[in-house]
């Protein structure tokens, strides 16, 4: 029983550690979770946040089963990573039995912050994209991750993350041309 | 193009124009202090308003204890409580392993994933102990 009792006290105390850890990566993290979201479900600021406090909280119920055996997060990203997958496969079942859920309903703040015309030609360029050339670009090239943690997120090989992303880049440089620079212009 | 390590892309500078270029026009507006007050709210209201600091550690507190518990009882000729069925259910599935081992087992599923949510004998324990322990 003592034995038992011990473990009872070094567990609780490695779980509080852990909550108290995972508290503070949500604090120095939830924007960043909220702005990845919103690229992975496709420039839809509702979705983001949903897809966010889903994985927040997902990953809050999970805490006691981290392993520690990868970063809190990669593990983290994993999730929110698989919560947009999850609701891009309800929106596309949703969008095929009853039409679109909305006329890319407008951003209070789009005419603050860039060109939501831009914006929305490029969402439509990445949704023409496969799963994972589209979460490998994302991750990598928008978000900065490396290929490796790239690939421990989305649960594939660094090959293939590589192969995604060659492939990727080629196909938007294809479609958004317009942004692609004159050879000349990058001559360093 | 070759690299030294699997993490580099090693972008031409026309590629890399090009991906600055999308990643400045697809960039997620910068959300106002009461966007981000209204989702700290929202989170804070679908964890149930439980306070993070500590929970998670009474919760599995609460749950090996429960587990001993249950253990002395197995030993006693006493009959189980229905509220410790589940509890029996797994303890019966894990039969001939050690009272460490079960705890264990208890508190940390062996799951494939590691955000998949917990399974019903635990959630279901974890719920019981949680609502009677306040």
């Amino acid at each position: 029983m003592s034995g038992v009792g011990c473990l009872v006290q070094e567990g609780a105390a490695m779980q509080g550690a852990r909550v108290r850890e995972f508290e503070a990566f949500v604090a120095a993290h939830r924007e960043r979770a909220v702005g990845l979201a919103w690229r992975l479900v496709g420039a839809d600021g509702g979705a983001a946040e949903d897809v966010a406090q889903e994985a927040f909280v997902r990953a809050y119920r999970s805490l006691g089963r981290f392993r520690g055996d990868s970063e809190m997060s990669t593990w983290f990203h994993r999730i929110l990573v698989n919560e947009a997958r999850r609701y891009r496969r309800w929106r596309w079942v949703r969008e095929r039995f009853a039409g679109p859920l909305h006329e890319e309903a407008p951003d209070p703040q789009a005419g603050a912050h860039g060109d939501p015309a831009l914006r929305q030609r490029i969402a439509r360029a990445l949704e023409r994209l496969s799963q994972g050339q589209r979460e490998a670009f994302l991750l990598v090239h928008l978000e900065g991750m490396t290929v490796r943690e790239a690939a421990a997120i989305t649960g594939r090989a660094t090959g293939t993350m590589k192969s995604h992303l060659h492939r990727a880049l080629r196909a938007l440089r294809a479609e958004l041309e317009d942004l692609d620079p004159a050879p000349e212009a990058s001559a360093s | 193009m070759t690299s030294t390590r699997d993490d580099e892309t090693q972008l031409s500078p026309r590629d890399e124009a090009f991906v600055r270029r999308v990643a400045a026009a697809f960039a997620p507006p910068p959300r106002s202090p009461a966007q981000r007050a209204a989702f700290s709210a929202k989170l804070e209201a679908r964890r149930g308003g439980a306070a993070w600091r500590g929970r998670g550690a009474l919760g599995f507190a609460a749950l090996a204890t429960a587990a001993a518990a249950v253990l002395l009882l197995r030993t006693l000729p006493l009959e189980p409580t229905p509220e410790v069925a589940p509890q029996e259910t797994v303890l019966a599935a894990g039969a001939g392993l050690s009272p460490e081992e079960v705890l264990l087992a208890l508190a940390s599923e062996p799951g494939a994933d590691g955000e998949e949510a917990l399974p019903p004998d635990y959630a279901a324990i974890a719920s019981v102990l949680l609502s009677t322990g306040r």
